[in-house]
C-alpha cells in the first residue's frame, strides 16, 4: 500500500520537476516578454500563440496576448483574449480591468451577466481555474478510490476516520468534477463569439438577399444560438436576434481567435 | 500834471544819454494799480560797475531781480522789448504796489571808477485797479517813429515762429524719436490751434503732451533776440519703416496780438468813437500801442529721420520691441478643476516702444486651450519717451485634468545702447488641473486621472505540466481508470490471497483436532504402560500442536507468553486460557522433572482431552 502512494507520489514530482526543466518554454517566455517590452508586438503575440498551440492553456498567456493584440490595434481581438482569460480564470484582475476600459472606452459591447441563482452557480462552478481543476479533480479521485478501498479491505484499521474522510472526498469529488464538467463545457463548447468586422449587417434569415435588420458593431460579444451552413444566428447584447456569417464572428470556444 | 511828469523825464532821459557815463532808472509805467506788478530797469550804459546799491523800494515790495551785461541786445521780458545799442549793464527789478497813491522811487547809486553816480528817482501813481499805462511808448513814439511803424506794417519771421526739434535724425527700426514743436515768440501770443497735424507716415506716434494743460513756456536767446518758448507738442515716433522718412510740417493757427497803431495822445476821442467797445478809461491818459488781435498761420520746418534696420540674427522670440524690458510673469491661480481657467500674467516693463510690443507666444502642452493675451499697459509718459509697464494676461483653459508645466516664456528685445539682441525669460510654473468628478482641488495627494490605457503584461516565468491542457480525451479518461482500475487489480489479488489464507488455516485448524487425537492416542499408549515421563511430552506435544495449527502459528515461535497473546488476539476466554496455560506448566513440570510415578495420569490425559474437545 505504501508502495503505491510513493509511486504516485514520485510520478507527481517527476512531472513537476520535468515541467519545470522545461527550458525550450522558459526560453520562448522570456523572448516573448522582452518583445513586447521592446513593442515588438507582433514577434510577442507569435511566441505566445506557439506556446498555446503547443497546448499551455494558462490565463495569463491569454491575457498577454490580448495586451499584445490591442497594442497592434485589432480590438476585437483583444476583447476575444481578455474574455477567455476570465474565463480561463476569474482571478484575472488585469484582463478584467483591460476588458472594463475597452467597454467604457466604447470599443467592445459585453453580453449581461447571468444573475440571480446562475450567477450564484456560476461563481461556485469557476471558483478554482480551470487550468489546475483537472488535476484538482484526478487527486481528489485518487484519494477517494484509496480510502474506499482502504475501507473496504482494512478491517482492523478505524473505520470511522475512513468512512467520513469518504464522505469528504466524494463531495468535493463531485463538487470538483461538475466544476470541471461545467467550465470545460464553457470554455471549450463557449456559444459565444466576438464581432471582428468594423460594422456588420444583421440579416432577418440566413442569406445576404434578406433584410437587414441591425448594424453590429466590431467587439460586440454575440450568443450564437443555432447556425445554418456559414451563417449564425446570434442573440446581440440589447437582446435582438438576427442571422450574421461566420467569418465576421471570433468563437470563444476555440483556442486561438478564429472564425471557423 | 501826469503828461507833465512824463514829458519831464522823456526829456531827463533825453538829457542823461548824452553823458558818455550814464545811469538812469526807468520803468514802464506811470500809473499802475494795486496789485499789479511792474519793472524798474536801471541802466549803466558806457562803463561797468563792480557795485550797485539799491535804493529803497518801500512801499512797494521786490518780487523779482535780474541783471544783465552786454553789449546792443534785445531782451524781451515778459513780452515787453527793451532795446538799447551800446554796451550796457542793467538791473531789473519787479515791484508789487502795496498801498495807493503817488510815490517816489530814490535814486539808486553804481560805483564806477571810484565814484559814485546815482540814478534819477522814479515817480509812480499807485491806483485802485484796472490797467497800467505806459509811459514808454511815449519814448518810443518820439525815438523811434519809423523803426516802430516798421515793425508794425509787417511781421517778421524771426518774430514768431514754429520750430520742430527731434533728439535725433539716426535711429534704429523700432527706436522712438522724440519730436518736439516750439513756438518761439516775441509777440503776445493768444490763442494757438494746431491746423494740420503731419500724419506721421512710417511711424507709430504717441502724443507725450497732454493737449489740456498750457504749454510750458521758457526762455530762449536767440542771435541775441529773446523769445519766449511755448513747447507745444511732444511726440514719440516709432519708425515702422527703414529708410529716410519725412515729418511733414506742422500748421498751427495762432492768434497774437501786437502794435498796429499808436494812439495819438491827444486823440483820444478820435479812439473812443473809433473804437468804442476798445475804450478804456485809464489809457485815454496816456499816449500807447493800439493793439489788435491778429490771425496768423505758422507752419514748421520739415524733419528727415534715417531709419537704420535692426542687425541681422534676431531671435525667434523677438517681437518688435526695441528698448530696455525687464519681464516677469506670474499666475494667479496655479491649480484649477476642469473647466475653469488659469490666469498667467507677463509683465513687460521698461522703456522703448512698448505699445508696439506683440503679445509672446505661450508654449503649452497639447491639452490646454489658449486665449489671445488680453493687453493691460501702465505707461508714463515723459519728454524721454514712453515708460511703463504692458501686462499680458492669458486665460488658459486646460483640457484634460493632470499636473502641468508651463514652460518658461521667451521675451527678446533689441538694445539700442547696446546695440544687440538681449533675451530674457521668465520662470517656469507648475499647474495643477483636477477633475471635478474625482478630487479635492485643496487635497494635495489627489490622483488624477490623465489616460486610460491597458494594464502591462503578466510576466510569465514558467508553465508547468499542469497548464497543458489535456487535448487527449481518451488521455484524461484513461487517467481516472488507471488508478481506478490499479485499486481494482490490487482488490481483487488481495481478496485473492485473504481466501488462499483464509483456506489455508481452515485446514489447518480443522488438521488441528485430528492431530490432537493422534497426539493423544499415543500419550495413551504410554499411560497403559505408566511410562509418565513420554507420556507427559505427548501430552504437551498433542497441546502445543493443536494451539499451533488452532491459531495459525509456527510451532517455533510457540511459547507460554506467545500461545498467551495470540489466543487472546482470537478472543477466547481469559480464565480458559489461564487454565489451559496453567494446565500446560503443570505438564512441563512433570515431564520435565525427576519422576515419581505416583501421579494420576488418567487424570492428565481426561483434561487435555476435554481441553482439545472444548476449544473445537
Amino acid at each position: 500500500m505504501k508502495k503505491i502512494i510513493l509511486t504516485i507520489l514520485l510520478i507527481f514530482f517527476c512531472g513537476v520537476i520535468s515541467s519545470f526543466a522545461n527550458k525550450e518554454t522558459k526560453a520562448l517566455l522570456l523572448k516573448a516578454d522582452s518583445a513586447y517590452k521592446a513593442q515588438d508586438f507582433k514577434t510577442a503575440y507569435q511566441l505566445w500563440e506557439s506556446l498555446i498551440n503547443k497546448g499551455y492553456i494558462t490565463d495569463d498567456l491569454y491575457y498577454n496576448m490580448g495586451n499584445a493584440s490591442y497594442r497592434m490595434g485589432d480590438i476585437s481581438t483583444a476583447i476575444w483574449f481578455y474574455k477567455k482569460a476570465i474565463l480561463l480564470s476569474k482571478y484575472n484582475n488585469n484582463a478584467k480591468d483591460n476588458l472594463n476600459l475597452l467597454v467604457n472606452k466604447g470599443y467592445a459591447k459585453l453580453l449581461p451577466q447571468p444573475m440571480g441563482f446562475t450567477a450564484f452557480a456560476n461563481n461556485i462552478l469557476t471558483a478554482i481555474p480551470y487550468n489546475i481543476l483537472f488535476w484538482v479533480t484526478w487527486s481528489v479521485f485518487v484519494l477517494l478510490s484509496l480510502f474506499i478501498f482502504l475501507f473496504a479491505f482494512k478491517k482492523n484499521s478505524n473505520r470511522a476516520h475512513l468512512f467520513w474522510l469518504i464522505v469528504f472526498s466524494a463531495i468535493f469529488f463531485i463538487y470538483f468534477f461538475s466544476s470541471f464538467i461545467y467550465q470545460n463545457i464553457n470554455i471549450n463548447n463557449s456559444k459565444n463569439a466576438i464581432v471582428a468586422t468594423q460594422s456588420t449587417n444583421l440579416y432577418s434569415s440566413p442569406d445576404s438577399l434578406s433584410i437587414a435588420i441591425a448594424i453590429i458593431n466590431e467587439g460586440t460579444e454575440v450568443k450564437c444560438i443555432e447556425s445554418i451552413g456559414n451563417w449564425q444566428k446570434i442573440l446581440t447584447p440589447n437582446q435582438k436576434t438576427g442571422w450574421i456569417q461566420n467569418n465576421n464572428l471570433l468563437f470563444l470556444k476555440f483556442h486561438l481567435p478564429q472564425s471557423q | 500834471m501826469m503828461k507833465r511828469i512824463c514829458f519831464l523825464f522823456y526829456f531827463l532821459l533825453i538829457f542823461t544819454s548824452s553823458f558818455a557815463q550814464t545811469f538812469t532808472a526807468s520803468t514802464d509805467f506811470s500809473s499802475v494799480p494795486i496789485n499789479q506788478s511792474f519793472d524798474v530797469v536801471y541802466e549803466l550804459k558806457g562803463a561797468n560797475s563792480t557795485r550797485f546799491v539799491r535804493p529803497d523800494f518801500e512801499p512797494f515790495r521786490v518780487i523779482g531781480q535780474q541783471s544783465y551785461t552786454g553789449g546792443g541786445m534785445t531782451v524781451i521780458i515778459n513780452n515787453k522789448v527793451i532795446n538799447d545799442g551800446s554796451n550796457s549793464q542793467k538791473w531789473i527789478f519787479t515791484l508789487l504796489p502795496t498801498k495807493e497813491g503817488t510815490f517816489t522811487i530814490p535814486p539808486a547809486k553804481v560805483l564806477v571808477d571810484n565814484k559814485w553816480l546815482e540814478s534819477n528817482s522814479l515817480s509812480i501813481k499807485v491806483t485802485q485797479a484796472g490797467s497800467p499805462s505806459s509811459n514808454k511808448s511815449q519814448a518810443s513814439k518820439s525815438n523811434n517813429q519809423s523803426n516802430t511803424s516798421k515793425n508794425i506794417s509787417q511781421l517778421d519771421n524771426d518774430e514768431i515762429f514754429l520750430k520742430a526739434e527731434v533728439n535725433k535724425s539716426n535711429v534704429y527700426l523700432g527706436e522712438p524719436v522724440i519730436l518736439n514743436y516750439y513756438i518761439y515768440t516775441r509777440v503776445d501770443v493768444r490763442q494757438y490751434g494746431i491746423n494740420k497735424t503731419p500724419s506721421f507716415k512710417g511711424f507709430w506716434s504717441e502724443n507725450l503732451l497732454d493737449n489740456n494743460t498750457n504749454a510750458k513756456t521758457t526762455e530762449k536767446t536767440i542771435n541775441g533776440k529773446r523769445y519766449v518758448v511755448a513747447n507745444i507738442r511732444s511726440i514719440a515716433l516709432y519708425p515702422q519703416e527703414t529708410g529716410t522718412l519725412k515729418v511733414d510740417p506742422l500748421e498751427v493757427e495762432a492768434i497774437i496780438v501786437r502794435p498796429v497803431a499808436r494812439r495819438d495822445p491827444f486823440d483820444v476821442f478820435d479812439d473812443f468813437f473809433n473804437d468804442p467797445f476798445n475804450f478804456d478809461p485809464f489809457s485815454m491818459f496816456s499816449p500807447s500801442l493800439i493793439t489788435q488781435p491778429e490771425k496768423i498761420t505758422l507752419k514748421s520746418n520739415p524733419i528727415q529721420i534715417h531709419v537704420n534696420p535692426l542687425p541681422d540674427g534676431a531671435p525667434a522670440s523677438f517681437s518688435n520691441a526695441v528698448g530696455n524690458f525687464t519681464v516677469s510673469a506670474s499666475l494667479e491661480n496655479d491649480r484649477c478643476f476642469l473647466g475653469e481657467n488659469i490666469v498667467y500674467n507677463l509683465l513687460i516693463s521698461g522703456k522703448g516702444n512698448l505699445p508696439l510690443i506683440n503679445p509672446p507666444q505661450l508654449q503649452l502642452p497639447d491639452n490646454f486651450q489658449v486665449f489671445d493675451p488680453e493687453i493691460k499697459d501702465a505707461f508714463t509718459k515723459s519728454n524721454s519717451g514712453i515708460s511703463g509697464t504692458r501686462t499680458f494676461k492669458y486665460i488658459i483653459n486646460p483640457l484634460n485634468a493632470g499636473s502641468y508645466t508651463i514652460p518658461p516664456i521667451e521675451f527678446s528685445f533689441f538694445s539700442v545702447t547696446d546695440g544687440k539682441f538681449i533675451t530674457v525669460k521668465t520662470l517656469e510654473f507648475n499647474i495643477q488641473v483636477f477633475d471635478p468628478g474625482n478630487a479635492n482641488k485643496n487635497s494635495q495627494v489627489a490622483i488624477t486621472n490623465l489616460k486610460d490605457d491597458i494594464q502591462y503584461i503578466t510576466p510569465i516565468l514558467s508553465l508547468s505540466i499542469f497548464d497543458k491542457l489535456i487535448f487527449n480525451k481518451l488521455f484524461a479518461i484513461l487517467l481516472f481508470i488507471i488508478p481506478l482500475l490499479l485499486i481494482i487489480l490490487v482488490s481483487i489479488f488481495y481478496r485473492k490471497r485473504l481466501k488462499i489464507l483464509a483456506d489455508f488455516t481452515l485446514q489447518k485448524q480443522k488438521k488441528a483436532d485430528r492431530e490432537a487425537r493422534k497426539r493423544l492416542k499415543y500419550a495413551y499408549k504410554f499411560m497403559k504402560e505408566n511410562n509418565s515421563k513420554q507420556f507427559f511430552e505427548q501430552l504437551l506435544s498433542a497441546l502445543w500442536q493443536f494451539i499451533s495449527d488452532k491459531y495459525v502459528i509456527p510451532l517455533s515461535k510457540l511459547n507460554i507468553d506467545s500461545a498467551k497473546e495470540i489466543m487472546k488476539e482470537h478472543n477466547v476466554d481469559e480464565s480458559i486460557i489461564d487454565e489451559l496455560l496453567a494446565f500446560i506448566k503443570e505438564c512441563q513440570m512433570y515431564a520435565y522433572a525427576p519422576t515419581n510415578s505416583s501421579v494420576d495420569l488418567s487424570y492428565f490425559y481426561k483434561r487435555a482431552f476435554e481441553f482439545i474437545r472444548k476449544k473445537i
